[in-house]
Order: C-alpha cells, then structure tokens, then sequence
C-alpha cells in the first residue's frame, strides 16, 4: 500500500468516526424522571433546563445547585440519582442487547451520585463506570454512591449492594479494592484507594443525604389539583340551599331499579320473548297442526 | 496479613448484614427503572401506564414503599380508592417516614367517603404539621361531611391562611354556617368566596346564596350532560327461539339457528333540572343489531327515558319514566310507556331497601301479535341492596329482589288469551370489582309465568284447542367483565344463558348468548 492510499484509507476512517460520534451523541440515552428544583443540561455548549420527561443524550453534562436533585433513567434500565451541587457527563452509553454491548461511563465532576446498575452489566464485557479525576469505579449491576470533592481533591465510594471495583488514577495497574455493602474506600489524588471500612448507620446516613428523591420533585400529592381546592364543587349538592348531609361515596343509595343483566346486554334479549316464527306460522287462537306436546 | 484478616472480618459482616437487613432498605434495580418510567408517566398524567409500571416496580420489591405509594396515587388518580388507600397504607407501614402519605391516605379516605378514616389520618397529618394547612382544610371538608359544623369552621377558617386554599375553604365554611343557622356569618364567607373566584363554580354557587341569582348554584353545578357510544358483537345460539322439542320442531319446520349479529348503541344524558328539591335528567338511547344471516331479526331500538330525583337522604325517592320503540327488519314492532316510581329506605351505608311498582303498556304494530299481545303490565317488587365491604380493589355490591307482575291484554279474544299471565320473579345480582381496573358483575334470575286461560296451541287432541293453561319458568343466569381501558374507553364480554322450561312443548327452549363491546364514554 502506498503512502497516498495510506493517506486515503485514514482519511475515510476519520470521516466514518466523526460520524459515528456524531450518530452517537444524537442518540437518546436517558430519560429525566425526577427534579427537585432545577437540573440544568448543557448541551452543544448551551445550557438549558431539564424538566421530567425531558431526553438525555451522550455529551450532555449535567448540574445541579445546593437545593436541586434529580433522578434520571437510562435506557439500560439503569438509575442514577444526582445529589445537590453536582456536576457530570454522560461520556458514554453503548446499547446493543442483541450484540451484548453495554458499555457507560459517567463523569463526575463534582459531588455526588447514586448508581443503580441494571442487570445487563452483569454480562462478560459489559462495562459501567463512573470516573472522578481521581477514582474510576466499576461495577456489575449493583448499587453504588460515588462523591467527589474537587477541593479536596478526593473521591469517596460506598457500596449499597453487592461490590464495587475501586481504581485509582495513577496511571498504573493494580492495587485496586473491591467495596462492599455498607463499605466505605477513599481515593486521594495520586493515591490508591484506601482499604475498605464500614460504616455505621449515621455515617452511610450522612452520605445518602441529598439523595432521597421521591417522587418526581413536583407536588404529586391528591390535594394537587383536587376538586375541592380548585373552587369546583364536591357534589352537586354542595349548595347553600341543600345544605344536607350528603351520602358517602360507595354508600348504597340506589336509583330507579334498573333492569336484569339480560335488558343492559342487549334489547334483542329483551325484546324477544316469545317464538317469533312459530307466531307467524300458526297464530295465537289459531288451532295448531301437529305435535304439541303438553306437560312437565 | 493483619490488614487481610481484618478485610475479611468486614466483608463477611458487610455480606450477613447485606443479605439480613438491608435488602429490604432500597428497591432493587429492577424496581428502581420501573419507578423511575412510571415518574415519567405519572408526570405525564398517563394514569394506566403509570399504574402499569409502578405495579411491575411493586411486584419486583414488594418491600419498595416510594413504589408502593406512588402507585396508591395513581390507584386514587384512578379512582380506584379502596385499592389506593390500602397501597398508601402498607407503604406508610414499610416507611413511616414517607413525607406527604399520611395527608394523602387522609385525603384518599376522604374521596373514598369513608370520613371516619380519613379523619383519623388527617388529625394525624394535621398534628405532624405536614403541610398543615392542607391537613386542615381537608378535616374541615371531612367534618362538613359528617355533620360536625364547629369543627368544620374551626379547620376551614385555620385553612384560609393558604391563599389557595382560601376560596374553597370560604365556601365549605360558609355552608357548615348556613347549616348551623348563622347566616350573616355565612353571608359574609360566601361574599368573600364571591370576591376571590367570582366565576368559578363556588363562586356562582355563593352569588346564588348571597345574591338572590335566579338558578342558585344551577351554573355552578357539575357537568351536566354525558354521551357514549358502543359498538359490540354478539353471538346467539337460538335466535329464532325455536323450541328444544325434536318433535315439534319437526311438525312446526322451526329449527334451532344460531347467528352472530354486531350491535351498535349511541346515547345521551342531560340534567335538566338539579336544585334543592331535586333533579330531573333526560336521556336518550338508540339501539341497532345487524345479523350476519337472520336478518328479519334485525332489531333497532329508541329510548326517551325521564328520571325526577329527590336529594339523597335516609329515603330516597324518584319517578322513572320512559318511551321505547321498536323496529323489527326495520319495519315498525312495538312501542311501550313505562312510569315506576320508587322509594328507597337507606338503612345504612351499607343497605337500603327499595320497593317499586312499574306500569307498563304495549302497543304492537303488525301481526302476529297485534292485536293479540297489546297489554297492560303491572308489577310491584321489592329489592334489598347491600355493600358486603372490601375484598380485593373495591366494595364488593349485592342486590337481590322479588317482583310481581300481572300481564292483561286489551283485546278479549281468544288470541289475546294466550299473552294473559302473572309472573313471579326472584333475581340476585352481584358486583366485584377486580384487580386491573376489572369489575366483574354476575347475576340470576328465575321467573315463574302462569298464563290465565287455556293456551290456543294445546289440547287433547289435534284440533282441540283450548285443553290446557300455560306455566312457563325460566332461569336465566349471566357473567359479564368489563375492564377500564381508559377513562374513557371501556371493553366488555359477558355470557348469557336462557332456559325457558313450559308445560307445552312449543315455549320450551334455550339459548346463550356470547357478546363482547367496546364502549367510549364522555
């Protein structure tokens, strides 16, 4: 091969990358299903809102101020929730179950996460991690919470379910830890990851603070948008003039009596109650020819 | 090595503790992805799919209490009370600490009518502080309801410092005054109401109060009409009645048929009149059936249907009054006038008797049974009704009745004799609501008829009419099903069967009928 169709062949495969890239960071990984307060998404360099309901894509990054939180489901079937005052990026999200590829990294900026990995990464070469500047962890569908303190320069991993595998980033390989539940490893900047310890009920309270998202972050309770609370009337009979003790709902107060489960099915039930044709054949108080029979 | 023994030590304490105790402390990952899309769905207002997800979520961590509550709330979204609150609770039970479910199981009580209940989870809320004027204004409304007016005054006036909540809270304070027999104090509440939500419907109620309006709360009243539309497949083993007799069929050339037919329904309601002394409501029902090959069974039918309505009480009473034409292979068949007015005894909540009497007169329009069958029917009957109490999603009903009707024909023939009769009936009639979204009604009646005088097709012999009466008994037992598809949009099958047993071999016959429908409703 010479060098001009060196050059030709790396020309094209620049080109088949780009948009390879391209195609991907279009494609929809992840739904927004809970905001409490504000989750802002940059994306192509613009910053936006993300509301409930609101897509995903790879290469958006995502922020949220001290009082804001949010709960995002990716089409992995995995969850994670984002604590207050964090920053992260949607680097990679590879999904493909019918040629068994799974294949995520997030990237935290700063602050706090929680990861609910689905089952599909519990395959041979499924991969999802999430790395900070100091730590990569990477798990095989469990639950997990990473924080990291970009002051400090310092990443926490605990463990929730199952095990993590904890790396630092050194540069090299090896002295990695796996965390358990309840277990608690640090990795400092330029340091391998500390030897897991557990954590008493304050302690791994302290860490799951921020993250107890319930519900979509809006008031989704049954006063929202209740009748009663909307200036409608709760019964017809609400009125200054009737104001009578209304029944209670599911109480038996019963109507016009309705008819036989025959009559609601069909009038063609109902209304045909006698032998049509046998009538027209032979009249009523027309004597009948042949075999009538009579008796139980 | 020291530093090894003790990894092993905590891993093995992590691992028991893991698989002891803190499993049930979050959702599975499985629970977690449903909870999360049905978030999207509930957001959406989706209620179906949302309640779909979260009961998938629910069934893959029973333990999962956010799952369990949320899909209480879509449950009550639904209107599937019983089964919300009982969601909300058992999610409280996991959770204690579940912020906003115990105002909200108050408040699914309340909806549910069961005041005594949602008090109790209120008073609770309300004590906690969670969202306290809420708490309070929901206990005023829940006091309002059970007749307890200071306590409806004192939660409602402390509800009015939420600005929201204001109005509302004006209105269901100003109706506890009025019953109390303060009315300057309830003139005041209802101007305020006037004031803030001026064209709402409490608004329109309260200038109605105040001012004198024409129609008090006739406006403000809630939708008062109601259409639907049905389309539906039936199939009937014996179309043409034809008797089960060998014999007979042979002799009278009638054999069993059976034929599907598609059928088609279109109606309307309308609340004409609803004020204090009652309400009056039109409706009209049209009705079509299409046979695949029996077509001279092709039946459509008109309804013009008056209810007048007492308000509800410990008796209620009405008057039902309807008109029904009939068009038979699209020819003219019969029409009738029905008028039954009823009273019903409201033991309870949870029983009522009703007794009723129902005239009825048909006019036939072509032979062979005009003039024969033309009649008068009187009947009176008895029901017992009963709300036997939650098994599964919902109040399980139980209606069960005796009625006595006596046929008279208006034409002294000897054809007119034969339709001459007194009925005897007794049916029951049971309501169940199911899991998702189903309700299940399954009913039977058995009906006694003994016609008056010696039947024209009976005799001793071959031309000797006249030998005996008539005594028919029929049972009739059906199933149906329906399921929710929508709010909207319900589907229906249902089976019924017939077996009218006679004396005289040419009335004795059966039959089932298979049907299936769709319905929208608006």
């Amino acid at each position: 091969m010479d060098r001009r169709c060196r050059f030709r062949l790396l020309w094209l495969l620049l080109v088949v990358g780009l948009c390879a890239a391209r195609a991907g960071a279009q494609t929809e990984v992840g739904t927004v299903a809970a905001v409490q307060g504000t989750l802002q998404v940059q994306r192509a360099g613009a910053w936006q809102t993300g509301s409930v309901g609101a897509p995903i894509f790879v290469g958006d990054r995502l922020r949220t101020g001290a009082n804001d939180a949010a709960k995002i489901v990716f089409r992995d079937d995995s969850v994670l929730d984002v604590a207050p005052k964090s920053e992260l990026t949607v680097d990679k999200q590879a999904f493909n179950p019918e040629a068994r590829r799974f294949d995520t990294l997030l990237r935290i900026v700063k602050g706090k996460v929680r990861a609910w990995v689905s089952e599909y990464y519990r395959q041979p070469r499924a991969r999802y991690e999430i790395e900070t500047p100091t730590a990569i962890a990477g798990v095989r569908g469990t639950e997990f919470l990473v924080l990291y303190d970009p002051d400090r320069e310092v990443t926490d991993i605990v463990g929730l379910t199952e095990t993590v595998d904890v790396a630092g980033k050194l540069g090299v390989l090896g002295a990695g830890v796996q965390v358990g539940p309840r277990l608690l490893s640090r990795v400092e900047k330029g340091r391998f990851p500390t030897a897991p310890r557990l954590l008493d009920d304050a302690q791994l309270g302290q860490y799951l603070s921020g993250l107890e998202i319930i519900g979509t972050g809006r008031p989704n309770g049954l006063n929202v948008q209740h009748a009663a609370a909307s200036g409608q009337l709760l019964a017809p009979q609400d009125l200054p003039s009737t104001a009578a003790l209304p029944a209670a709902a599911g109480a038996v107060h019963p109507g016009a009596p309705s008819g036989f489960l025959a009559d609601r099915l069909s009038p063609d039930i109902a209304t045909n109650t006698q032998p049509l044709l046998d009538y027209q054949n032979t009249p009523p108080g027309v004597v009948p020819v042949g075999g009538v029979q009579v008796g139980f | 090595m020291r530093l090894a023994g003790r990894l092993v030590v905590v891993a093995i304490v992590s691992a028991l503790i893991a698989t002891l105790s803190l499993r049930p402390a979050w959702a599975n990952v499985r629970s977690q992805a449903l909870y999360a899309r049905g978030l999207v769905a509930f957001d959406r207002g989706q209620w179906e799919q949302a309640y779909a997800l979260f009961d998938r979520a629910v069934a893959a961590d029973t333990l999962d209490a956010v799952a369990l509550y949320y899909r209480g709330l879509t449950l009550a979204r639904l209107k599937q009370y019983a089964a919300a609150t009982r969601d909300i609770e058992h999610a409280l039970q996991l959770n204690p600490a579940l912020p906003h479910a115990t105002l909200d199981l108050g408040i699914a009580y309340f909806d549910d009518g069961q005041y005594t209940q949602a008090r109790t989870w209120l008073e609770r809320a309300h004590q906690q502080g969670i969202e306290r004027f809420t708490a309070a204004f929901f206990l005023g409304l829940t006091c309002y309801r059970t007749g307890d007016d200071p306590g409806a005054v004192k939660y409602l006036t402390e509800a009015e410092a939420d600005p929201d909540l204001r109005p509302s809270a004006h209105y269901y304070a100003g109706l506890a005054l009025f019953r109390q027999g303060k009315t300057e104090a309830a003139r005041t509440a209802m101007q305020q109401v006037m004031r803030e939500q001026p064209q709402s419907e409490i608004g329109k109620a309260a200038q109605g109060a105040v001012g004198g309006a024409p129609a008090a709360g006739a406006a403000a009243r809630q939708k008062p009409w109601s259409l639907y539309g049905e389309v539906g497949f039936q199939y009937d083993t014996n179309v043409v009645l034809a008797p089960s007799d060998a014999g007979v069929k042979v002799a009278e050339g009638i054999t069993k048929q059976a034929d599907g037919r598609a059928v088609i329904g279109l109606g309307g309601a309308y609340q004409l009149l609803n004020n204090a002394v009652g309400s009056l409501t039109a409706e009209y029902d049209f009705y079509q059936s299409i046979h695949f090959n029996l077509t001279q069974f092709d039946l459509q039918g008109h309804r013009l249907r008056f209810d007048a309505l007492a308000p509800p009480g410990k008796w209620s009473y009405g008057l039902s009054a309807m008109y029904d034409f009939y068009a038979l292979d699209y020819q003219s068949f019969f029409q009738e006038g029905l008028g039954t007015p009823w009273i019903s005894l409201n033991e309870s909540d949870t029983a009522a008797t009703q007794v009723y009497y129902t005239l009825r007169a048909r006019d036939f329009f072509r032979e062979p049974y005009r003039p024969a069958r033309n009649g008068i029917n009187n009947a009176a009957g008895i029901r017992q009704y009963f709300n036997l109490g939650t098994l599964g999603p919902g109040d399980w009903l139980l209606d069960f009745g005796y009625q006595f009707d006596a046929e008279t024909t208006l034409n002294n023939g000897l054809d007119a004799r034969d339709f001459q009769n007194i009925g005897n009936q007794g049916d029951i009639d049971l309501h169940v609501p199911l899991y998702w979204l189903m309700h299940l009604q399954v009913a039977y009646l058995f009906r006694l008829e003994d016609y008056q005088y010696p039947n024209s097709r009976s005799g001793p012999g071959v031309g000797q009419p006249f030998g005996f009466r008539r005594h028919d008994n029929e049972s009739q037992f059906g199933v149906a099903l329906r399921r929710s598809l929508t709010e909207n949009v319900s589907a229906e099958i249902a089976y019924l069967g017939v077996i009218n047993d006679s004396n005289i071999s040419d009335f004795q016959y059966d039959r089932g009928i298979v049907a299936g429908s769709v319905r929208v409703t608006f």
